[in-house]
């Protein structure tokens, strides 16, 4: 049964006190009602419990792997996941998006960076419960509906690849979408390796929807992780 | 055959031809007996030739009997050249054999050497020799290496698979006293097979084991020949490894030194700092304004960045030390992308106007780690944003200087001291002279150049300032990618 508050909920699974008590105190004072786990056993009771609108994941748990945490919940909710992790593991940071998680923060982080990261999140997911919506951030919009994207209110004339680029960027906004996930989806699975094809047309397409391509507003690089349309 | 030919041919002719011509025409047929049949058969040729001869040709004929004693002198005569001929073909033979053998062993040895030479690597190496050996005697052969632990050697391969024997009292002492064993050899004359050291090397040398060894002097020492060629090769390659060992230990050691002076002032300064403040915060908060409480809050804030910063720079710097270039991730990377990445980084904690890119839209791709650049380019920044001062951005870009993309950042500050040249970095983090981090920073931005084989350039600016950048090897041109 879902606990009914105004709040949104968001469930932190952290097994350091220290770290979940300013994450948790964080929360609440940004108006969010935290709901703390110390292992994956309570995280998964209580998820079902309180059904959060949001879940904040440290991966190195002391009972099992957060991968397969995130694994095992996508198969049953759409919930949004941040993961947190540490600076260094971009193999691991791929590897979470990879099997589901919306995003991650990498440790350590202020608490501005985190409540940033959750507004987003949630915005996204309200946004996809809206079936065929439209992006529309400063200047920018992407009817994924109509399929047109304008700029000022300029249509902008995109190749397909470079239309199936930006479509699957704007299905998430500030979600990173992996150098993977867009192969795959753009190209297909045979074309795993070829990045040089991406790192082409994410540059033709800066060089279309960004003033300065080298400072973009919409179009951001994870280096070494994937892209992310910005989300405002 | 060739003798039945004679006859018949001597007898259809024999009313026109002499004896001299009759003999001249076994001789024929003897000699080609030896070029084609050898010479054990060369010498039945002339003994029948002889016996032909005397029979149908030697007055009386038909009779083995001969009547003229100038007769026997001439079939004794014939008898001595047909034997004294067939054993100069034989001869001849011999040598021709030899010299084709010599040519072939020669060519041999010259194609072993060359696919040797474009070897670096000790396995791959004692493999192809191990093969060639085998191709060239057509015996089983293996090579033997003494172990790294314990005692007694191993077969490190063989050809073809499992024929082989290693027989660890041979292997032994032909690797201690640097001397072949088996056939043919002053040791172990009996010994079914070679075994052959790699020449003499400090230690237990690998050994040649070559199975059903012959006693042929030739094939000794040509298999020693194609042996000696293995044995220097090996030698080089294990030279080259050292070399590659010892300058790996040397960088080691220049990243322990970074390491160490980093920890000491790096980190201890700003915990100091956030040491301080805190507890300045605990004791006496009462006592101080809420304007005190805030700076003091704010630098706790800004001091535990940094130290997150350095942290990662240190974790950084060891992750390098122990994987060196095995975790390096190259791929194609955009100068675009990660100028971009880096600079969003910096735009939350830098003012707008504090700093610019500059990237020309056609600048090639470059082949490296997305996540070590950007932080090499940030490690930049940072070291910039300490010293720059007046009103001009910092400039963070690519650009090309000689099909050769550049990855820089620009300032206006006085960082460094005149004529500083990237190879004063250890130098200068000793000094620690200028601002907190930057030798850090700076060690991280060179080892992170080092293994993209970047070079990394600390220029002088007109009118002041520095210029600091990472020079990539020349690409292939970004249209053969597409």
């Amino acid at each position: 049964m879902k606990i009914l508050s105004e709040r949104p909920s968001i469930l932190v699974v952290e097994d350091d006190r220290e770290i979940s008590r300013f994450i948790s105190s964080s929360l609440s004072a940004a108006g969010y009602l935290p709901y703390v786990a110390a292992n994956l056993v309570d995280a998964r009771k209580l998820f079902w419990e309180v059904r959060p609108e949001l879940a904040i994941l440290d991966l190195g748990m002391p009972d099992g792997d957060g991968k397969d945490w995130i694994a095992e919940l996508r198969q049953r909710s759409d919930v949004p996941v941040l993961v947190l992790s540490a600076r260094q593991s971009e193999k691991e940071k791929v590897a979470c998006l990879d099997c589901g998680a919306d995003d991650y923060l990498a440790k350590p982080f202020g608490v501005e960076e985190m409540l940033a990261r959750v507004r987003t999140a949630l915005r996204r997911a309200a946004m996809m419960s809206l079936r065929d919506h439209v992006y529309d951030v400063s200047g920018l919009r992407i009817d994924l509906a109509a399929g047109t994207v304008t700029l000022n209110g300029k249509l902008v004339k995109l190749t397909p690849i470079e239309y199936k680029l930006l479509m699957m960027l704007a299905q998430h906004p500030g979600k990173v979408i992996t150098y993977r996930q867009l192969l795959t989806s753009v190209w297909g699975a045979e074309y795993l390796d070829e990045t040089h094809y991406l790192r082409i047309h994410m540059g033709r397409l800066r060089a279309k929807l960004e003033a300065v391509p080298a400072e973009p507003r919409f179009l951001l690089t994870d280096p070494g992780i994937g892209y992310r349309i910005a989300a405002s | 055959m060739l003798l039945i030919a004679a006859t018949t041919l001597a007898g259809f002719f024999v009313a026109r031809l002499g004896t001299t011509e009759i003999v001249m025409l076994y001789l024929l047929a003897v000699i080609a007996t030896s070029y084609f049949l050898g010479y054990l058969a060369a010498i039945f040729a002339a003994i029948g030739s002889f016996l032909a001869i005397n029979f149908f040709f030697i007055e009386p004929r038909y009779t083995f009997e001969v009547a003229n004693p100038e007769s026997w002198a001439a079939l004794l005569g014939f008898l001595t050249v047909s034997v004294v001929v067939a054993s100069l073909v034989k001869r001849l033979q011999n040598q021709t054999r030899q010299a084709e053998n010599a040519r072939r062993h020669a060519e041999f040895a010259r194609e072993m050497a060359e696919n040797l030479a474009a070897l670096h690597d000790e396995g791959e190496l004692l493999d192809a020799g191990c093969r060639l050996i085998h191709h060239a005697t057509s015996q089983p052969t293996g090579i033997a290496l003494p172990r790294m632990k314990g005692e007694g050697f191993s077969l490190a391969c063989q050809y073809p698979a499992g024929t082989v024997t290693l027989d660890q009292r041979a292997a032994k002492w032909c690797s201690q006293n640097g001397q072949a064993i088996g056939p043919g050899s002053n040791n172990w004359p009996e010994y079914g097979a070679w075994v052959m050291p790699f020449g003499r090397m400090p230690g237990l040398s690998p050994v040649l084991v070559v199975m059903n060894g012959t006693a042929e002097q030739g094939e000794v020492t040509y298999l020693r020949g194609l042996l000696d060629q293995l044995a220097t090769a090996y030698q080089r390659v294990r030279n080259e490894r050292r070399a590659k060992d010892a300058e790996r230990i040397a960088q080691e050691e220049s990243i322990q030194n970074a390491l160490l002076a980093s920890v000491s002032h790096d980190m201890r300064t700003p915990l100091t700092a956030i040491l301080g403040a805190t507890t300045t915060l605990l004791e006496q908060r009462k006592a101080l304004s809420e304007i005190e409480q805030g700076r003091l809050l704010q630098s706790m804030a800004a001091e535990a960045r940094y130290l997150a910063n350095a942290t990662e720079n240190i974790l950084s710097l060891t992750k390098l030390e122990s994987s060196g270039s095995r975790d390096v991730v190259l791929d194609w990377q955009s100068p675009e992308e990660i100028v971009g990445a880096v600079l969003s980084r910096f735009r939350t904690r830098t003012l707008v106007h504090e700093m610019r890119s500059s990237v020309p839209q056609d600048i090639p791709l470059i082949r490296a780690d997305a996540v070590l650049l950007s932080q090499a380019l940030g490690n930049l920044i940072d070291n910039a944003l300490s010293v720059h001062h007046g009103s001009e951005p910092i400039i963070v870009g690519a650009e090309l200087r000689d099909s050769r993309v550049a990855l820089y950042v620009k300032d206006r500050g006085g960082g460094f001291p005149q004529n500083f040249r990237a190879e004063d970095i250890r130098k200068f983090q000793r000094m620690n002279v200028h601002g907190k981090g930057m030798g850090l920073g700076l060690s991280i931005v060179q080892v992170i150049a080092r293994l993209h084989k970047a070079e990394f350039h600390i220029e002088q600016r007109e009118g002041g300032g520095t210029c600091v950048a990472l020079v990539f090897q020349e690409m292939p041109s970004g249209e053969n990618l597409e």
